[in-house]
């Protein structure tokens, strides 16, 4: 197997063992970038010097017998909305308005502290605001395997670029299913942590009660040991939760024999396309094989929980863009202008019981899903991966109905803060990836990582690639 | 539920200072206005009625209370 073939776990140990040094395996990554970035715009920016600089600081640390983080001179590339005092995150946008007060993002600092190194960062929707990729100011991000087909968003750069081998792993902001859609349309796993469990201090809000960073990444055991690193209280994030983190890694060696797997009988799976619902109805058959006991499962009132947290996420968003977009207008997209808007004209009382509301609705779904199932599984993105002259329907009428159906299998678990991790399980009839979604409880991503690495043991969906032409 | 309508929508976002708005864009927030308060009021509907008291702060803490036990 080729180098940019090897998972995040296995590089990360080469290059601790010395059958590797960091500064190789970089600079794959760079040759996968020069091939690939023209094609997809996978990257907003490329940082080739100081990666190659901290590879050579790697290796040397290496030779030197000091000891080593759990991703010593790992090359990885993260949404461009994580602050660096050093530079100016672009945030999808012509022209990023100053983020006062932000100030440097933790993830990254306890991603540095393990040794990684930043080769890039990745584009995203403009704002973090759209599910689809397109962006009119850094241009589009394209499905490497497909590239007339949308790579999903808003983390669009994060699917397509781990897809495409220009690095092993990294970081998006998932808000309504923003890293869940693009690394299902892309062929990786994207999990969505519990709300709070990874710091947000540094990050660009969206909706600073929603807002989750997430990961992508080409193996349960990636997943594990990136969250396992950035996972923790963090003084500078009042969000963040004290609860103790688990050991992920060892945890996903624990199987799912007798694990219960609940199937929603409403709402999640009306108006699958055929090909999306054979594909996720064949992985729960595999994960049945494997022990695991399917339960069917309903799910209460999920009809609302898009709409809820939409409530949420325009109102915030409306209050952090507000001064910026009264202002300059002319820098936002119809789109992003109209959907930051809308919380201008939704009222404060409304936004109050959304917020309100949103405490006994999880303790409801809880209650009812989880007495009766250990995780629930349904499909992330119910549709065959759309093209993108499908989907750009800028701030048209037609925004509002094409934006619902992308989100309508992820957006429900954001305003209920759970944890989600979506599972490539093969190839829907146009030939791009399509997968299915794990929920679990609050903090039970451990348990979600568990069934991925005992599905992706018996089955080859992650380790496919795209083929460059 | 009565929709949000867009003339009510040009004006709030003129009383702040949101020229840009026109009627077409006041049309495209109306309809998302009117939906996500729509969902709140069904929301209500699904309780009982009576004062909304739960601390919106709380949301964390209610998260680790129904945690999965972390081993």
């Amino acid at each position: 197997m080729t180098l940019e073939n090897w998972t995040l776990v296995e590089v990360a140990d080469a290059i601790r063992a010395r059958r590797v040094t960091s500064r190789e395996v970089v600079e794959t990554c760079l040759a996968r970038i020069d091939a690939w970035q023209p094609r997809i715009n996978a990257l907003a920016s490329v940082l080739a010097e100081s990666a190659c600089a901290a590879a050579d600081r790697a290796d040397a640390a290496v030779a030197a017998g000091v000891p080593l983080g759990p991703l010593h001179g790992v090359p990885l590339a993260h949404k461009d909305m994580f602050f660096r005092a050093a530079r100016r995150s672009s945030l999808g946008s012509q022209a990023a308005p100053p983020a006062s007060g932000a100030g440097e993002s933790s993830l990254l600092g306890r991603l540095d502290a393990a040794g990684a190194i930043e080769i890039g960062t990745l584009n995203m929707c403009e704002f973090a605001l759209g599910p689809t990729g397109h962006n009119a100011w850094l241009g589009d991000c394209r499905n490497p395997w497909h590239t007339e087909h949308i790579a999903c968003g808003s983390s669009s750069g994060g699917g397509a670029a781990i897809a495409a081998r220009l690095a092993y792993g990294g970081f998006g902001s998932d808000t309504g299913g923003s890293v869940r859609l693009p690394a299902s349309a892309c062929g990786v796993l994207g999990l969505k942590p519990t709300n709070g469990r990874v710091t947000l201090a540094g990050m660009m809000p969206l909706s600073p009660s929603v807002d989750v960073p997430g990961i992508f990444a080409r193996s349960a055991r990636d997943v594990a040991r990136l969250l396992g690193i950035v996972a923790g209280r963090d003084a500078r994030d009042p969000r963040s939760s004290g609860l103790p983190v688990p050991d992920y890694e060892a945890s996903v060696e624990r199987g799912v024999a007798g694990l219960r797997i609940g199937v929603p009988q409403n709402f999640f799976l009306e108006g699958v396309a055929g090909d999306v619902a054979e594909r996720v109805a064949e992985s729960l058959r595999v994960l049945a094989e494997l022990g695991a006991v399917v339960v069917p499962v309903e799910v209460p009132a999920p009809e609302h929980l898009t709409e809820l947290s939409r409530m949420l996420v325009y109102s915030e968003a409306a209050a952090i863009h507000g001064p910026w977009l009264r202002e300059h207008a002319e820098h936002y997209s119809p789109q992003v202008r109209m959907r930051a808007a809308t919380g201008l004209a939704i009222p404060a009382a409304a936004y109050q019981q959304a917020q309100q509301l949103r405490s006994g609705i999880l303790r409801r779904f809880v209650d009812a899903v989880f007495s009766t199932c250990d995780v629930l599984h349904l499909p992330t993105l119910g549709i065959p991966v759309p093209t993108l002259a499908e989907t750009d329907v800028g701030g048209s009428a037609a925004m509002w109905d094409k934006i619902a159906v992308l989100v309508r299998c992820t957006a429900p678990f954001n305003y209920l803060g759970l944890p989600a991790l979506s599972v490539p399980c093969g190839f829907t009839g146009n030939g791009l990836p399509t997968s299915f979604q794990l929920v679990g409880r609050p903090f039970a991503e451990a348990t979600l990582l568990q069934v991925a690495h005992s599905y992706e043991g018996v089955t080859d969906w992650l380790r496919r690639a795209p083929v460059f032409p | 539920m009565n929709k949000i309508e867009a003339n009510a929508v040009l004006a709030l976002a003129r009383a702040q200072g949101h020229a840009w708005v026109d009627e077409a864009a006041a049309q495209r927030i109306a309809a998302g206005a009117t939906a996500a308060v729509a969902a709140v009021e069904a929301s209500l509907r699904q309780g009982e009625a009576g004062l909304l008291i739960e601390d919106s702060a709380g949301f964390l803490a209610t998260l680790e209370q129904l945690a999965e036990s972390l081993r």
